[in-house]
């Protein structure tokens, strides 16, 4: 699987906040303030967006150069998983399976 | 001004009242509130009073409710049969509502986590909104127009959500232990508490699962179209061979609601 196709999803902990129409997430400890196109991306992370069609939604919604869309969303989503927010659906089945 | 009427839709005045209930002549404020003056009342529905006092009274308490942080923590509670209908009849004092809506003008998003409302005060919250009175018109528009203008609606929102993240927590932990018919019924009432969350949002502060499915039709919110809410609320899609699917399913829905939901 390239990385473009890999598919990311909100992690099973992860929570949610709208204050005042912005994002802020949650996994543990870890909490951040999302920006409206960090937001953007989030809600996209939703286990049916693969990497590249995020990436396509961003140059659509914000008329950015599609490769530098896709850097964005890659190191964004580097990011959150990092921060536990968010996983990979078929490393998360793997690793939630009984 | 509505006027108030007992189960039989008949006009209840203030001195019928104080004749079936002696205990409140000395009142500050007495108010019904409830499916009653809602519309709501069914074949068997109670009628639920408030009494607002200025000092505490001695009364032969049916029941006394202790889930209050105010002070002092407890309410006493008459419960009389009148013509075959249950009265309900709740004696507050003046200093325990104050203090109540004073916490509603705390500027600080996180209050409701820190000091949160217990189920009884937000429920007093609730019924002030709907609430007619017999006597004591004057204190109750104070009251309620103090609430207006206060973040009441913010920290129930956040009061809903915060239950919400415990049990969506459980949720998460029940799967990865592969107790997945428990994680359901967490998930299930996760789903509940933000379904409040988006109704308290939405102007509809009647916090409780009860009148849940109607407060949803009366709002009708676009988040969350009526066949939605009811197919989780009832599990109607749920089976036991797609329970892991059925479960993040409905993880995934109260998350994209809750984006919804201002928390401000």
């Amino acid at each position: 699987m390239t990385d473009g196709a890999r598919v990311p999803k909100w992690s099973l902990h992860a929570t949610v906040r709208n204050r005042g129409g912005r994002l802020e997430v949650l996994a543990g400890p870890d909490g951040w303030d999302l920006s409206e196109v960090g937001g953007f991306i989030w809600r996209l992370c939703d286990g049916r967006h693969s990497v590249d069609a995020i990436a396509e939604a961003m140059v659509r919604e914000y008329e950015v150069a599609g490769e530098t869309a896709r850097h964005d969303v890659t190191e964004f989503l580097a990011d959150l998983e990092a921060s536990g927010l968010i996983a990979w659906v078929a490393e998360r089945r793997l690793a939630d399976a009984p | 001004m509505r006027t108030p009427t007992d189960a039989s839709g008949s006009p209840l005045s203030i001195e019928r009242f104080l004749h079936r209930i002696p205990e409140a002549e000395t009142h500050r404020c007495v108010f019904m509130s409830g499916s009653s003056t809602r519309g709501w009342a069914h074949a068997t529905s109670d009628l639920d009073f408030f009494v607002i006092i200025d000092e505490p009274v001695a009364i032969d308490a049916t029941l006394v409710k202790h889930d209050l942080s105010v002070e002092p923590p407890e309410v006493s509670v008459l419960v009389r049969r009148v013509d075959d209908v249950r009265w309900d009849v709740e004696f507050w004092l003046d200093a325990q509502v104050r203090q109540i809506v004073d916490r509603c003008f705390v500027e600080d998003p996180d209050q409701s986590l820190r000091r949160p409302f217990t189920h009884c005060e937000a429920d007093l919250a609730y019924r002030l909104r709907q609430a007619i009175a017999l006597s004591g018109e004057p204190w109750l528009e104070d009251v309620r127009s103090a609430l207006e203008r206060s973040r009441l609606r913010s920290i129930l929102v956040n009061r809903a959500l915060y239950g919400a993240d415990g049990l969506l927590d459980d949720t998460a932990g029940l799967l990865l232990s592969g107790d997945l018919h428990t994680a359901a019924l967490a998930v299930r009432d996760a789903f509940g508490r933000v379904v409040d969350a988006l109704l308290i949002d939405a102007g509809e502060l009647c916090p409780g699962p009860k009148w849940r499915a109607r407060r949803l039709l009366e709002v009708r919110p676009n988040a969350l179209p009526w066949d939605e809410y009811w197919s989780v609320e009832t599990m109607r899609a749920y089976t036991p061979e797609h329970a892991r699917s059925w479960i993040e399913d409905t993880m995934d829905r109260c998350r994209r609601l809750m984006m919804e939901i201002d928390a401000s």
